[in-house]
């Protein structure tokens, strides 16, 4: 695992890299430049500057105490937070899946996934939940807040 | 004499009803993600025109109040602020929530809510003419000083690695300007995605960061414990003291006058509010470093300032008719509809709709505290759900919340991305406060900068000869000098402690 040391360099790195990506990308993708100071540029360059000085003032001050990257460190980490990750992979197919599928059936083949993912491994009560909850959730936000869900789309 | 007439004609059982009728849907509103407070009202708008005048003023005005305290109680319980002004609140609202201090923690948002409102509305009815004029002075010079100010709080909500705290923020800062540019309308980095436009979605950030972060760090328990039935202490161990409330007056107090004098500032708004009034208090304590940990200081000082704000953006709107925010600009066209048309005028042609307004605004916060006292033990009920049931259904309801701000599956990809964002920054120990503190208040301080600058056309000086905006400038400085001795000072002072 990574010490705290070690973790507060990897994140000056992150942000380090962070700001120097910022700088072709607000060149390339802000429009308008006339009068420097109050132009769309200033702010976005301003911003990124003071994280770029930021990063490197806390890489300096990590650097300086001996710390170094740890990549079986950092490889570890990461593999500690595969199912961090895989959720995330399946919360992004059902937020896909809304698309095609609609709120109602997607929510309600999600969730019962969801729920046995967190730990809950009482399937009668995961499927009940599901419905319940999904329902109570589309007509309380379709009928009193007016809220259009995604439908059917195949 | 009138204004006993006016009290005896709004006690009425209709009106009543119509006012708790708009508490409940205001808490409930402000409760859920994605239903803002001025969402709520517009819901509630095209009811409100077939009534009676007095029924509909009670109606809205209670679901105003309703929706400021309702937004609190996600951020209390599950760490998903349902209104913007909520998220300071989930710093210690939620840690104490995790300790299981819910009852304590929804009880001081409850109080402190109400004596903000009550603060305001105490300030409404005396100075309303009088703050009104107050808001006339403030321009782009002046707006850019006090969110200056309110932008070096930041450094107050760092923790102990200031390093950390300003890089997050520079990359809050960075990221709020993608959108349109506020000034000329040009676009600045949406890279062509016409779901850019405006930007990321506010609650695609604040529901990613807080509340999806959350979850994927309570994934690192394991299943089993997840799906344990949490203890809880008992409702009557769990209840929120009288003794406890009095140690906040003076907190209470003061955020409640800070949220009254924001909400005098049109734009400003109940999320500024409630992040000054907490800087401010945690900068008066005797144990700022308790800030975030879990306490009821800064449950109190965040909800007393955004409710706060609610008799204070009354104030430019009845006096000047001149809107404070959303939730205004929709209450005068409620107003107009019912023939009181908000203005200098109004204190002179309408003045008993004027003292209906006030007697309402006093009977919403009467309203909303029997209502929270009532509702209290149900809602702190709900973290005793298994968290294994609890976060899914949570995580359901943060997808739903910001699909229904913009109706786009787009700003729940966003919140999965902000989520992953947030994670990372926990997981490296990082606060979250500056990144969304500088999120929120950065396009602010930006776009009063550069309207300041041209109306000035180009004259920087515009900054100092503006006796407001130097008194700011001039107070932001003296506070950043002021934290930084204060700090070596401590630190020498710990260190020769210790040798």
């Amino acid at each position: 695992m990574l010490s705290e040391n070690n973790r507060d360099l990897q994140a000056s790195f992150f942000f380090l890299f962070v700001s120097l990506l910022s700088f072709p990308l607000i060149f390339s993708f802000i429009e308008g430049g006339q009068m420097a100071e109050v132009s769309p540029f200033f702010w976005p360059i301003m911003a990124a500057s003071l994280m770029l000085l930021f990063s490197v003032v806390s890489l300096s001050k990590e650097m300086k105490q001996g710390e170094r990257i740890e990549l079986k460190g950092l490889v570890l980490s990461l593999a500690a937070s595969k199912k961090q990750y895989i959720f995330l992979v399946l919360a992004l197919i059902y937020i896909q899946s809304m698309e095609f599928f609609g709120f109602l059936l997607s929510s309600m083949v999600s969730l019962p996934v969801f729920l046995f993912y967190f730990g809950s491994r009482k399937k009668g009560l995961n499927l009940v939940i599901s419905v319940v909850f999904v329902g109570v959730v589309f007509y309380c936000f379709s009928v009193f807040f007016k809220i259009s869900f995604p439908k059917w789309n195949l | 004499m009138e204004l006993l007439d006016v009290f005896y004609s709004i006690l009425t059982i209709s009106n009543i009803l119509f006012l708790c009728l708009g508490v409940i849907g205001g808490m409930i509103g402000g409760a859920l993600p994605g239903i803002s407070p001025s969402m709520t009202i517009a819901l509630l708008l095209p009811m409100s025109l077939y009534l009676p005048t007095s029924n509909a003023i009670m109606l809205l005005i209670g679901a105003y109040q309703g929706a400021m305290y309702g937004g609190s109680i996600s951020a209390i319980l599950i760490n998903t602020p349902g209104t913007a002004s909520a998220a300071a609140t989930a710093f210690d609202g939620y840690e104490m929530a995790r300790q299981g201090k819910t009852g304590k923690a929804i009880g001081m948002s409850l109080a402190a809510s109400c004596s903000g409102g009550f603060i305001a509305s105490i300030m409404l009815i005396i100075l309303a003419k009088h703050l009104a004029l107050v808001s006339l002075k403030f321009g782009p010079a002046e707006y850019f000083g006090i969110m200056l100010f309110a932008l070096t709080l930041i450094a107050g909500v760092c923790g102990d690695n200031l390093l950390k705290g300003l890089m997050a923020a520079t990359l809050g800062l960075l990221l709020a300007t993608v959108g349109m540019d506020p000034v000329v309308g040009t676009e600045r980095l949406t890279f062509g995605l016409f779901n850019l436009y405006d930007g990321f979605s506010m609650l695609s950030v604040f529901i990613g960061v807080f509340a999806l972060s959350e979850i994927l760090v309570q994934l690192r328990t394991p299943g089993k414990d997840l799906d344990t039935t949490p203890e809880i202490l008992d409702y009557r161990q769990d209840r929120l003291t009288f003794k406890e409330y009095w140690s906040q007056k003076w907190n209470i107090l003061i955020s409640g006058i800070i949220g009254c004098f924001i909400g005098i500032l049109p734009g400003l708004g109940g999320s500024t509010a409630s992040f000054i009034a907490y800087a401010e208090a945690k900068r008066r304590s005797k144990t700022p470093e308790k800030f975030g940990t879990g306490i009821i200081d800064g449950v109190a000082a965040a909800e007393s300032a955004n409710n706060g704000v609610c008799g204070g953006a009354l104030i430019p709107m009845l006096a000047l008719g001149i809107p404070g925010d959303v939730v205004t600009a929709i209450l005068i066209g409620a107003f107009v509809a019912q023939g009181i048309k908000p203005g200098p005028l109004l204190f002179t042609q309408n003045l008993k709709d004027v003292y209906a307004i006030y007697f309402g605004l006093i009977l919403s916060i009467i309203a909303l505290f029997i209502i929270g006292m009532l509702a209290l033990r149900f809602i702190a009920k709900i973290v005793s759900i298994k968290k294994s049931i609890l976060f899914p259904c949570v995580f359901m309801l943060c997808v739903v919340g910001t699909y229904s701000a913009r109706g786009n599956l787009f700003d729940c990809l966003m919140m999965i991305l902000f989520g992953l964002f947030g994670y990372f920054l926990r997981r490296h120990k990082f606060q979250i406060a500056p990144f969304i503190i500088a999120y929120i208040l950065g396009p602010e301080v930006e776009l009063n900068y550069r309207l300041a600058l041209r109306i000035s056309d180009m004259n920087y000086l515009t900054f100092i000869q503006k006796p407001i905006s130097l008194f700011f400038i001039v107070f932001t400085v003296l506070f950043v000098v002021f934290s930084v001795f204060k700090k070596k000072v401590f630190k020498q002072w710990v260190s020769k402690g210790t040798n």
